[in-house]
């Protein structure tokens, strides 16, 4: 039996992969490309779990823990991308970091 | 369609469609993923609940929006709808699927929801 924990950690992640190739793949409009796909086929895993988790657990909690993935990208952009990230985005982060925890009490 | 018809739309199908999706998945019941078996199982589950169907129109309708919005708009018009529709849903789980939300979970949405309007500003400024 899957526990709440790491499922909730998969749809972050997959929802944080195909948000950013969704963002890639969108750059020229309505063009079918295969970034674009990758970016869908994430999603739809993305989703799938979600959904499986809404099984057990209610939206106004599922749905604020999904904010994670805004944590997730500003990491990822810090330390795989090498991004310069302003006070203002750490804030930001910190905040949602914040909200998430005081959601899960 | 004119843009603010495309973010209203946007935040609409979602909230819409993620309660519909709820109120189905909570009617199955708790799913099981451990094995592949139980994974079309829980598909074919999802396929025959109306209210999972709907949801799951509704969420494609905002994933159409979504996509949209973001080939034609600026991230400082699609961001803050994005981060309302949090408070928004959480509004809607507690008022339609009746769903005890404390105020802890409250404030916690709210502080969510100002630190995506954060990033999202500060992202327009690199």
């Amino acid at each position: 039996m899957l526990s709440v924990g790491p499922m909730i950690l998969a749809v972050i992640c997959t929802d944080a992969a195909g948000n950013l190739l969704l963002r890639r793949g969108m750059k020229g409009g309505w063009v079918v490309n295969p970034v674009l796909g990758g970016g869908i086929l994430c999603m739809a895993v993305s989703f799938f779990l979600f959904a499986a988790l809404l099984s057990r657990a209610n939206l106004s909690f599922v749905l604020p823990i999904t904010a994670m993935g805004y944590v997730i990208n500003v990491v990822g952009a810090r330390h795989l991308l090498k991004e310069n990230v302003t006070p203002a985005r750490w804030a930001g982060t910190l905040l949602i970091g914040v909200g998430v925890a005081l959601v899960c009490l | 369609m004119k843009n603010w018809m495309v973010l209203s739309s946007m935040v609409f199908s979602e909230v819409f469609g993620n309660i519909c999706l709820s109120r189905g998945m909570r009617q199955i019941g708790p799913v099981e993923l451990t094995r592949l078996s139980s994974v079309f199982v829980t598909a074919g589950k999802m396929l025959g609940s109306p209210w999972v169907v709907i949801g799951v129109i509704f969420l494609i309708l905002y994933f159409i929006f979504y996509l949209e919005a973001l080939s034609r708009l600026e991230l400082s018009y699609v961001l803050p709808m994005a981060a309302s529709s949090y408070l928004v849903t959480t509004l809607a789980a507690a008022s339609i699927l009746q769903e005890a939300v404390s105020v802890t979970r409250w404030i916690g949405t709210s502080a969510i929801c100002a630190g995506i309007f954060l990033v999202g500003r500060s992202q327009l400024e690199v």
